[in-house]
C-alpha cells in the first residue's frame, strides 16, 4: 500500500524490460501459432481468386465496397438499410490503403484479399480465445488447424462476405471477456467490439447472449453489475451509432430508404429458403453444399457443443453461441448462404476443446490426483504458474494417463486420419479449380464489344468490375440488386435495357426466376455469346424490341448458305477450304460477305479464316470477323481495302481493322446483335 | 475546504465573463464557419439552408419536371438536372446515379424512348448530395471540442470506476484489517471557526469523538476567541470528559480552518493528528483500526472513508453519490498515483512528520487537502482506506443553496491547493503536468459536464453532415455510461447500508442528473470565479520585496528556508498586517497574512 515515491513516479517496468521478462515457454506458443496461422493463411491464399466459384452474396459487397471506395456512397446505388454499412466500409478501407481495386485482377479478387486479412486476424485471435479460455497448445493448435483447413472453412472463408469481416471482431470479443488480467476496461470493451461486429454484419448479434453469458460468468458478483453495464452501455453507444445516423438523415422510418424499412425487408421480406430439412428447398442445398464440403466438421461441432455444455463449464458461452446459431440455420425462413461462417470459430474451439478432454481427462480431477504444479484447477482462466526449468516427468502420471486414455486417443487419430483424406481431395480442388474464368472472360468480351450508349444489365460483381473498368454508371442496371425481390423486379423492369445487353449469369437467372415478369423479358432475348456450359455459364444476350425477329431474320439458314456458297465462287475473293465450309454452312455474317464482295471486285483478296470468339461460337453468332489477305503485289494494295472498308456506311463499316506486318488483316464487325 | 468569503459584485462580474467565454467558446463553430466563407468569397453552402427553408408537406413544391418533392434533398440535385430535361418522368431513385442529367439526354441511345433520361435525372442520391465536404473548418472545431469534452468526461467516468476495474474490487478500494493492540497516541482536531462553527453539530461530534473507543485519545475543539456559543457547547462537552476532551480557543483575528488548525497543532501532544469537522458521526472503533493501519504500513498520512448521509432531495442524493464515489473509488485512483489530497474530515497525519514538513499551510483555506498533496510530492506514504462499515457519517446538505456551496467549496479546494504550487517541486515535467491536471481534473470534469450537448446541439443547429453529428454526439456516450454507474454505486451504497433503494430515489436520480451537471458545472465556473486573493497579494508584495521572496513564492526548493516549525502565531501582527491588506485593496479580502511566513517554508523532498 505504501511505497516510497514522490507522486506519478513510475513502479511498474516499463515495456523494454517487460518484453525481455517474456518467458520462453510463451514464445513457444507464439511460434506454434504463427507458424500455423502461415500454413493456414497459405492454403487460404493459394487460388485464393478462382476458387470457389462467385458465391451468391459476393457481388453485392464488393459493389458496394467499390462504391464506398471509389464513389464515396454507400451502395452503388441507394443506400437502403438492409445491412449496416460497417462491414464493408472495412473492406473499403482495406481497398483505399493498399489501392486492392487497382491492382487485383477483377473487383472480388479484390475483396478477396480482403478476406485473407480477415482470417489471418480471425486466427491469430482464435489462438488468444483458445489458450485464454484454457485449452492447452496442442488442443488450440487443433483448433486453429480445424479452422483453417476444413475445405468448408476455406471455401466460406475465400467468399467476400461480411460474416468474414464480423467473425474477428466476435473472436476479439470474446477474447477480452476471458482476459488474464480481468480487468474492468477489457470487459467493458468486449461489448463495443461485439457491436463492431453487429454493425459489420447484422447476424453477428446471435452471439450476444453467448457473450453475456461469458462475461457473466468471468466476472465476480460484487463486479457483476458494474462490467455488464459498462459494456452493454458501449455495445449500446456503437450500435446506437447506425441508429443515429439514419436519424440524422431522417431516415428512421417512412417513405423512401429508412431504418426500418430496411430492418423489416430482412426480417420480414425476404422470402423464405425454406425448410433445410426438405430436400429442394434453397436451405436444403446451401446446407447440403456446406456438408458436401465437409460432413464430419459441422457434425463434430454439434457433437463437442452438446458435450461442452454438459463437460466443458469453461467452453459453456461458446456452446451458447454456436448452439444459437444452429438454430438460426435450421429455423424457417431465409437462411443466409454464408451463415456458417459465423459458426466455424465456435466449432473449431467447441471440437478443440471436446478432443483435450477426452484425451487428458478431467483437468480438475487430475490437479487432485497428480500433485504436478502447473495445471490449471479452476474455473475459466488457466492461469499456468511454471516452475524454472522442465518440469520432471512422473512416471506414474504418465502411465496412468497412457493407461487410461488409449482408446480415446486412438479414436481420436482414427477421425483425424479419415478428416484429413476426406479433405485432401477437396483442397486438391480449392488450389485448381477455376470457377471464376467464364467471368472473367465475359467481362473482357463486354469491354471489348459493347457499343457505348447501350445498357446492359448485369449482376453486382460485373457492375464492380466494369464500372471499375470506366463504364458509365448510368449505362447499367444492376439485378440483382440489395432491394427486396418485388422492388428489384419493378426497378429492373422500369430501368429495361430495351435494345441492350443483358448479363445472364448464375445470380442474375436465380433472381429473374423469382418473377414471371422477368422471366418473359428474359425469353425475349437472344444469347451472343455464351461462356461456360450448363448451370454455371455466363451469357451475353441482346435484348431489343425486335430481338426476336432481327435474329431470325440474321440467321435465316437459307440465305446464308446461298450467300455464302456464291461467295466462294466468287473469282475476286479466294478462300481456303476451311473458309469455304464456313462460308457454305452459312456461318458468317451477312456483313461480312457482302463487305466482301465489293473488295473482291477492287482487286483479288485471298481469305484465310473467319475467326470467332469461342463464346460466340457457342451462342451461335455469326462469324464477324474475316482474315484476309491482298493478292495484288502493289504497295498501297492494302491501304485501298482500308480505305474501302472504312468508307462503308454502318452497319457496313468494320468495327476494327488490324493490319499485320505480313500484310494479312484482321477485320472485325460489331457483334450482329448490337447493330 | 473553502470558508473565504467572496466579494459578491465582483464573483458575479467574473462568472458572467466566465459563462460568456464559455458560450462564445461553444458558438466558435458556428461563427468561424461563416467567418471563413465570407473571408474567402465563397458562397454560403446551399446544403444548410434549403432544408430549413423548405416547407415540410409533400406537394407543396412542385418542380419544373411536374413532379410532387418528397425529398427537400431532392431539389439540389435536381436544380440544374430538372430544369435541362422538362420531360422528366417518374423519380426512380435506384437509377444509376453518378452523371448529370444532360449527359443522359444526349446520350446516343438509338430508339431511346422517352422515359429513358428520366432515369438519369434521379441523382439524388442522399448518400451522395450529403457528405459533401467534410474537412471544413466547423467540422473540424465541432469535432475537436467534441473530443475533447469526451477525454475529459471519460476520464472522469474512468476515475468514478477505479474500485471495480480489478481482480478483486477490495484490491483496488481497500478496507482496514482486523485492529490490532493500540500502540499510537492521537490528538483529534475538530475546528469550529468560520462557517463551520455550528455549536449544535460541534456537541454531537465531540460526544462522538469522547466515546472513541482507544486509550490514548485527546480530543482539541478549537473555537474562536468570538464565538460564545461554540464555546460554551465545546465547554459542556469538555467539561464532562474532562481527560479527553480540550477547548482551545483560536485568537486569530480572521478565522480559517487552516489557522485553526494550525492552532490546534501548536496545542497537540499526540504522535498522530486527526482532523474532523463539526457534524460528523465518528464510528467509535475507527482510531483503532487507523492504530493498526498506520503502524504495519508506516503511513504517514490516512485518508479513512466518510459518508454523507439522511439523503432526501435530488441534490443531496447526487452530493451524497459524488462524495461516495470519490471516496469509495476516486480517492484510490489518486493514492495508486501517489497523488493523495486529504479531505477535511477524517484526515489522519503523523505529527513530526507535519511538523517537519511545515505543519499546516495556513495560507490556503484548503489546509487539509495541501498537505496531503505536501506529503505526495514528499514521498511520504499516504494511505486511503475505505470502510463503509467505519466511515465518518455527515448529513447531507439541507437546501439546494447548501448543496451548491458545498460544490464550490470542495472544487475551489482543489484550486487553492493548486495555486499554493507544492506540485511544482516534482521533478519531472511529466509528473509536474500530470499534478497540475489531477488538481485541475475535478472542476474540468465539472465543466465538460456541463459542455456535453454543445457540440451535438451545434452540430444540428448548423446542419452538419451526419457524420460530424456523430462525433458532436461522442460526448453523450461517457456521459451516459457515468449515469449508468452512478445509478449502480447508487444501489451498492443502498447494499452498503442494508437499505432498500425504493424505485422513486432510482428515478429521481436519473431524471435529475442534467439539474445536478448544471449545478455542478455552474459550481466551477463559480469556484473558477473566486478572487486570486494570494496571486493579489503575492504581486503586491513583491512590488515592495526583493526577488528572493518571489522565487520561494514558486515554491523554488533551492533556498535554505527557516525554521520549518510550526508558526507560533502572533494574532495583534496578523490583525495589523490584514487590516494593512484590506485597505490597499478594497474588493476581495486578502489571504490571511500568516501564510507569507508559512509560505516560506521549504519542503525537503528527499
Amino acid at each position: 500500500v505504501t511505497v516510497a515515491a514522490p507522486a506519478f513516479s513510475r513502479t511498474e517496468p516499463g515495456w523494454r524490460l517487460r518484453l525481455e521478462s517474456v518467458p520462453i515457454e510463451r514464445l513457444r506458443g507464439l511460434g506454434i501459432a504463427a507458424g500455423l496461422t502461415a500454413a493456414t493463411g497459405a492454403v487460404h491464399a493459394v487460388n485464393l481468386t478462382h476458387s470457389p466459384a462467385l458465391g451468391d452474396g459476393e457481388g453485392l459487397v464488393v459493389a458496394r465496397t467499390w462504391a464506398a471506395t471509389e464513389l464515396g456512397r454507400l451502395a452503388p446505388a441507394t443506400y437502403l438499410y438492409d445491412q449496416p454499412p460497417l462491414g464493408w466500409l472495412q473492406v473499403s478501407l482495406w481497398a483505399r490503403l493498399t489501392d486492392a481495386f487497382g491492382r487485383a485482377p477483377d473487383a472480388v479478387a479484390a475483396g478477396r484479399e480482403a478476406m485473407l486479412v480477415a482470417f489471418v486476424a480471425s486466427a491469430v485471435l482464435l489462438w488468444v480465445l483458445a489458450r485464454r479460455l484454457g485449452l492447452s497448445r496442442w488442443a488450440a493448435a487443433l483448433a486453429l488447424g480445424l479452422f483453417g483447413f476444413s475445405p468448408l472453412a476455406v471455401a466460406l472463408h475465400r467468399q467476400v462476405s461480411l460474416e468474414n469481416v464480423a467473425v474477428p471482431w466476435i473472436l476479439a470479443a470474446f477474447a477480452l471477456a476471458a482476459t488474464p488480467r480481468r480487468r474492468l476496461g477489457p470487459y467493458a470493451s468486449s461489448g463495443a467490439l461485439l457491436a463492431v461486429a453487429a454493425l459489420s454484419c447484422g447476424s453477428a448479434i446471435l452471439v450476444a447472449p453467448a457473450l453475456a453469458l461469458a462475461l457473466w460468468r468471468a466476472v465476480p458478483a460484487d463486479r457483476r453489475a458494474y462490467v455488464i453495464a459498462v459494456a452493454g452501455a458501449l455495445f449500446a453507444a456503437v450500435a446506437g451509432a447506425f441508429v443515429a445516423y439514419a436519424a440524422l438523415r431522417g431516415q428512421l422510418s417512412g417513405d423512401g430508404p429508412s431504418l426500418l424499412g430496411g430492418l423489416g425487408d430482412r426480417f420480414a421480406d425476404l422470402p423464405s429458403t425454406g425448410s433445410v430439412f426438405s430436400g429442394g428447398s434453397a436451405g436444403n442445398d446451401t446446407v447440403t453444399e456446406w456438408l458436401g464440403l465437409d460432413l464430419l466438421g459441422p457434425l463434430l461441432g454439434l457433437a463437442a457443443a452438446l458435450f461442452a455444455l454438459a463437460q466443458l463449464p469453461r467452453l459453456a458461452p461458446e456452446a451458447v453461441a454456436f448452439l444459437v446459431l444452429v438454430a438460426a440455420v435450421v429455423r424457417p425462413g431465409h437462411l443466409q448462404p454464408t451463415l456458417a461462417t459465423l459458426l466455424l470459430p465456435f466449432g473449431a474451439l467447441l471440437v478443440a476443446g471436446a478432443a483435450e478432454r477426452l484425451v487428458e481427462g478431467d483437468p480438475a480431477a487430475r490437479a487432485a490426483s497428480a500433485d504436478r504444479p502447473g495445471l490449471p484447477t479452476t474455473g475459466a482462466v488457466a492461469t499456468r504458474v511454471r516452475g524454472p526449468g522442465p518440469v520432471p516427468a512422473d512416471p506414474r502420471d504418465r502411465q496412468g494417463r497412457r493407461r487410461t486414455l488409449t482408446p480415446a486417443a486412438a479414436a481420436l487419430l482414427a477421425a483425424g486420419a479419415v478428416v484429413a483424406t476426406t479433405w485432401a481431395g477437396d483442397a486438391r480442388a480449392l488450389a485448381r479449380d477455376d470457377g471464376t474464368a467464364d467471368r472473367r472472360e465475359a467481362e473482357d468480351w463486354l469491354l471489348a464489344n459493347r457499343p457505348a450508349g447501350r445498357r446492359v444489365l448485369l449482376d453486382a460483381a460485373m457492375w464492380a468490375d466494369l464500372a471499375h473498368a470506366g463504364t458509365p454508371l448510368d449505362e447499367m442496371v444492376l439485378h440483382p440488386s440489395d432491394d427486396g425481390p418485388e422492388a428489384d423486379a419493378d426497378r429492373v423492369l422500369d430501368a429495361w435495357p430495351r435494345d441492350g445487353v443483358v448479363v445472364s449469369s448464375p445470380a442474375t437467372r436465380a433472381a429473374a426466376a423469382a418473377d414471371v415478369r422477368l422471366q418473359a423479358l428474359a425469353e425475349g432475348s437472344v444469347a451472343v455469346a455464351v461462356f461456360g456450359r450448363g448451370d454455371d455459364a455466363v451469357e451475353v444476350r441482346a435484348v431489343g424490341p425486335d430481338a426476336d425477329t432481327d435474329s431470325a431474320r440474321r440467321r435465316d439458314p437459307l440465305r446464308a448458305t446461298e450467300a455464302g456458297a456464291a461467295l466462294s465462287r466468287n473469282a475476286g475473293v479466294r478462300t481456303t477450304p476451311g473458309a469455304r465450309r464456313l462460308l457454305a454452312d452459312g456461318r458468317v455474317d451477312e456483313r461480312v460477305m457482302t463487305t466482301l464482295v465489293a473488295v473482291g471486285a477492287q482487286q483479288p483478296v485471298h481469305v484465310d479464316d473467319f475467326p470467332a470468339d469461342p463464346a460466340e461460337v457457342t451462342a451461335g453468332e455469326p462469324r464477324r470477323a474475316v482474315h484476309l489477305r491482298a493478292l495484288d503485289d502493289r504497295a498501297d494494295a492494302v491501304a485501298d481495302i482500308e480505305s474501302l472498308l472504312t468508307d462503308q456506311e454502318p452497319p457496313y463499316r468494320p468495327a476494327d481493322i488490324s493490319v499485320g506486318a505480313d500484310g494479312w488483316l484482321t477485320v472485325t464487325w460489331a457483334v450482329t446483335a448490337f447493330t | 475546504v473553502g470558508g473565504q468569503r467572496v466579494d459578491e459584485p465582483a464573483a458575479i462580474r467574473r462568472g458572467t465573463a466566465l459563462v460568456a467565454l464559455a458560450g462564445a467558446l461553444a458558438l466558435a463553430p458556428a461563427c468561424s464557419g461563416g467567418l471563413v466563407d465570407t473571408v474567402l468569397g465563397r458562397e454560403p453552402e446551399p446544403e444548410t439552408t434549403s432544408d430549413t427553408l423548405l416547407p415540410p408537406g409533400d406537394d407543396e413544391i412542385v418542380i419544373l419536371s411536374g413532379q410532387p418533392l418528397d425529398d427537400p434533398s431532392d431539389l439540389r440535385a435536381q436544380g440544374t438536372a430538372a430544369s435541362a430535361t422538362p420531360g422528366g418522368a417518374s423519380p426512380d431513385r435506384n437509377a444509376a446515379p453518378g452523371t448529370s442529367a444532360t449527359t443522359a439526354a444526349e446520350a446516343p441511345a438509338g430508339g431511346a424512348d422517352p422515359a429513358e433520361p428520366a432515369a438519369a435525372v434521379e441523382t439524388a442520391d442522399p448518400t451522395a448530395s450529403d457528405d459533401g465536404d467534410l474537412l471544413t473548418v466547423t467540422n473540424l472545431l465541432l469535432a475537436l471540442v467534441a473530443l475533447a469534452v469526451t477525454g475529459l468526461v471519460a476520464g472522469d467516468v474512468r476515475r468514478m470506476l477505479h474500485a471495480w476495474r480489478g481482480v478483486d474490487a477490495r484490491a483496488a478500494a481497500p478496507g482496514f484489517g482486523p485492529p490490532e493492540e493500540p500502540a499510537t497516541s492521537f490528538s483529534v482536531l475538530v475546528p469550529a471557526v468560520g462557517p463551520r462553527a455550528d455549536p449544535d453539530r460541534l456537541g454531537p461530534t465531540l460526544e462522538s469523538l469522547a466515546a472513541l473507543d482507544h486509550p490514548f485519545v485527546e480530543v482539541l475543539a478549537v473555537v474562536g476567541h468570538d464565538d460564545a456559543a461554540c464555546r460554551t457547547a465545546a465547554g459542556a462537552i469538555a467539561d464532562r470528559h474532562p481527560e479527553r476532551v480540550r477547548v482551545v480557543v483560536d485568537r486569530n483575528f480572521r478565522k480559517s480552518p487552516s489557522l485553526a488548525l494550525a492552532t490546534g497543532l501548536a496545542d497537540s501532544t499526540g504522535e498522530v493528528v486527526a482532523v474532523f469537522e463539526p457534524g460528523d458521526d465518528v464510528h467509535h472503533q475507527l482510531l483503532r483500526h487507523v492504530d493498526t493501519h498506520i503502524t504495519r504500513t508506516g503511513a504517514a498520512g490516512l485518508q479513512a472513508g466518510v459518508r454523507w448521509v439522511g439523503a432526501r432531495r435530488w441534490y443531496a442524493m447526487h452530493h451524497a453519490l459524488d462524495r461516495w464515489t470519490w471516496f469509495r473509488s476516486r480517492l484510490h485512483r489518486l493514492a495508486e498515483q501517489r497523488f493523495t489530497p486529504l479531505a477535511p474530515t477524517t484526515a489522519f497525519v503523523r505529527a513530526d512528520v507535519l511538523r517537519d514538513r511545515g505543519g499546516w499551510d495556513t495560507a490556503c483555506p484548503a489546509a487539509a487537502p495541501e498537505v496531503g498533496i505536501r506529503l505526495s510530492v514528499a514521498a511520504d506514504p499516504v494511505a486511503v482506506v475505505d470502510d463503509a462499515h467505519l466511515a465518518t457519517h455527515r448529513w447531507a446538505p439541507e437546501s439546494l443553496r447548501e448543496a451548491a456551496r458545498d460544490h464550490v467549496a470542495w472544487l475551489a479546494g482543489f484550486r487553492q491547493v493548486a495555486r499554493r504550487g507544492v506540485w511544482k517541486q516534482l521533478p519531472r515535467r511529466r509528473q509536474r503536468l500530470q499534478a497540475r491536471l489531477t488538481l485541475a481534473q475535478p472542476a474540468l470534469a465539472a465543466l465538460a459536464g456541463l459542455a456535453v450537448p454543445l457540440p451535438l446541439g451545434a452540430a444540428l443547429l448548423l446542419g452538419a453532415p451526419p457524420v460530424v453529428a456523430l462525433v458532436a454526439a461522442l460526448p453523450l456516450v461517457p456521459a451516459v455510461i457515468g449515469l449508468v454507474v452512478e445509478a449502480l454505486g447508487q444501489s451498492e451504497r443502498a447494499r452498503e447500508r442494508d437499505r432498500d433503494l425504493p424505485l422513486r430515489d432510482r428515478a429521481t436520480l436519473v431524471a435529475t442528473a442534467v439539474p445536478h451537471r448544471l449545478l455542478l458545472g455552474l459550481a466551477a465556473l463559480r469556484a473558477l470565479a473566486t478572487p486570486r486573493t494570494d496571486a493579489a497579494e503575492a504581486a503586491g508584495r513583491r512590488r515592495r520585496d526583493a526577488d528572493a521572496d518571489a522565487d520561494r513564492d514558486r515554491g523554488r526548493p533551492a533556498r535554505p528556508a527557516r525554521p520549518t516549525r510550526a508558526p507560533r502565531l502572533a494574532p495583534g501582527h496578523a490583525d495589523v498586517v490584514d487590516l494593512d491588506a484590506r485597505r490597499r485593496e478594497p474588493g476581495p479580502p486578502a489571504a490571511p497574512p500568516a501564510g507569507r511566513r508559512a509560505r516560506t517554508r521549504t519542503v525537503t523532498s528527499s
